[in-house]
């Protein structure tokens, strides 16, 4: 019982500390409000039960963000084998690729850095989402999984997607 | 600049952006903790009773066909067995973990795995082998029968089959991780050829 209570206490803390992380995390993954709120509830149920073994082996923002990122990760490939027909909040958030005056007006320079986020490939999304997140490159690389040479490519990669398609959409 | 420089204003732009995530009710995580143990345990029973069902059925077949197409009828089918047993466990690993170490390792190969798709590959393989071996041996058979082939080469025939098939399915199902990993090699060469 005073396990539990800890373990309460323990995500409250950590999930309320890092709640604006979350949700731009779950925002990257997802465009669907509806859909963007279960994928946060599903990562806040995985927070919850891998806290008690958090050994303490890296930082909790790492712990956190990681577990985020695998979910964000099982989200999108629960929701590519449902084959949903696409974005059902399109109005929400409108391409700039297609309609680059609605986006000017309606988005501030989130919203653009959201999409162009989106537009990144799996394997550069995740280096990028940490690097915006303030990852360092050792943390990124711990959370990943991968090594630091690894992360400064993708990081270099993902970089100039980023400054193309913000560019192109700034010039629109 | 250096790349942190480069990341500077987007990092702030980012993070200055988006409302915070909503914390759920800590009764509803509580209820989706018990549900979820209750399946894992449904999963248990059901495995035992699949893991006892096959054991059965295989020392049946044996009795009744103690040669060696038997043993590799029965061996495909266990295999499937332990990798499904290995699936169960591992997938409890992965939800369980995911910030750390060895767990997270272990949770992060298995959900690589999930999503590649490779748990009906590798279980659509075994099969596949089983299939072929038998194949191999029903077509050998009617050789010996038909006098093209000595008696007794089935078997071998048979062995000779299943090792063929297991690097057949084997090599399928790597195929595609191969490639990718390759076409990733070739991005990095690239990047580090265009940094020169």
């Amino acid at each position: 019982m005073e396990a539990d209570t800890a373990q309460a206490r323990d995500f409250q803390r950590l999930f309320g500390a890092h709640a604006a992380s979350i949700a731009r995390l779950a925002a990257s993954f997802e465009y669907d409000p509806d859909e963007r709120e279960d994928l946060v509830q599903d990562i806040a149920f995985a927070v919850w039960r891998a806290l008690p073994g958090f050994r303490g082996e890296c930082s909790e923002r790492t712990f956190l963000l990681r577990i985020a990122y695998n979910r964000g990760l099982t989200h999108r490939w629960r929701r590519g084998r449902r084959r949903e027909a696409p974005l059902s909040d399109a109005a929400a958030v409108a391409d700039p690729a297609t309609d680059p005056g609605a986006l000017s007006e309606q988005s501030n320079r989130y919203d653009l850095l959201l999409h162009a986020v989106r537009t990144l490939p799996e394997s550069l999304r995740g280096a990028a989402l940490l690097r915006l997140e303030d990852f360092s490159l050792k943390e990124i690389a711990d959370a990943l999984g991968i090594s630091e040479n690894a992360a400064t490519v993708r990081l270099s990669r993902a970089r100039a997607l980023l400054r193309e398609r913000l560019g192109a959409w700034e010039d629109a | 600049m250096t790349p942190s420089d480069e990341w500077g204003p987007l990092t702030r732009d980012w993070r200055a952006g988006g409302a915070d995530a909503t914390i759920p009710p800590l009764e509803e995580l509580r209820r989706r903790e018990r549900g979820l143990r209750s399946r894992f345990a449904g999963l248990v029973v059901g495995g035992a009773l699949l893991t006892a069902g096959t054991l059965l059925a295989g020392a049946q077949i044996l009795r009744w066909h103690p040669t060696l197409p038997g043993v590799l009828l029965v061996l495909p089918a266990v295999l499937v067995v332990i990798v499904l047993w290995g699936l169960l466990l591992f997938s409890r690993a992965d939800a369980a973990s995911a910030g750390e170490s060895s767990t997270e390792f272990i949770g992060a190969a298995v959900a690589d795995i999930r999503r590649r798709t490779a748990t009906l590959g590798i279980l659509a393989g075994l099969i596949g082998v089983q299939a072929f071996t038998f194949l191999v041996w029903a077509v050998t058979r009617f050789l010996e029968r038909a006098g093209s082939v000595r008696p007794g080469d089935g078997p071998r025939w048979a062995v000779s089959g299943f090792a063929a098939g297991l690097v057949l399915a084997w090599s399928l199902l790597h195929r595609r991780r191969l490639r990718r990993e390759l076409q990733e090699l070739e991005g990095i060469h690239r990047e580090l050829s265009s940094n020169d």
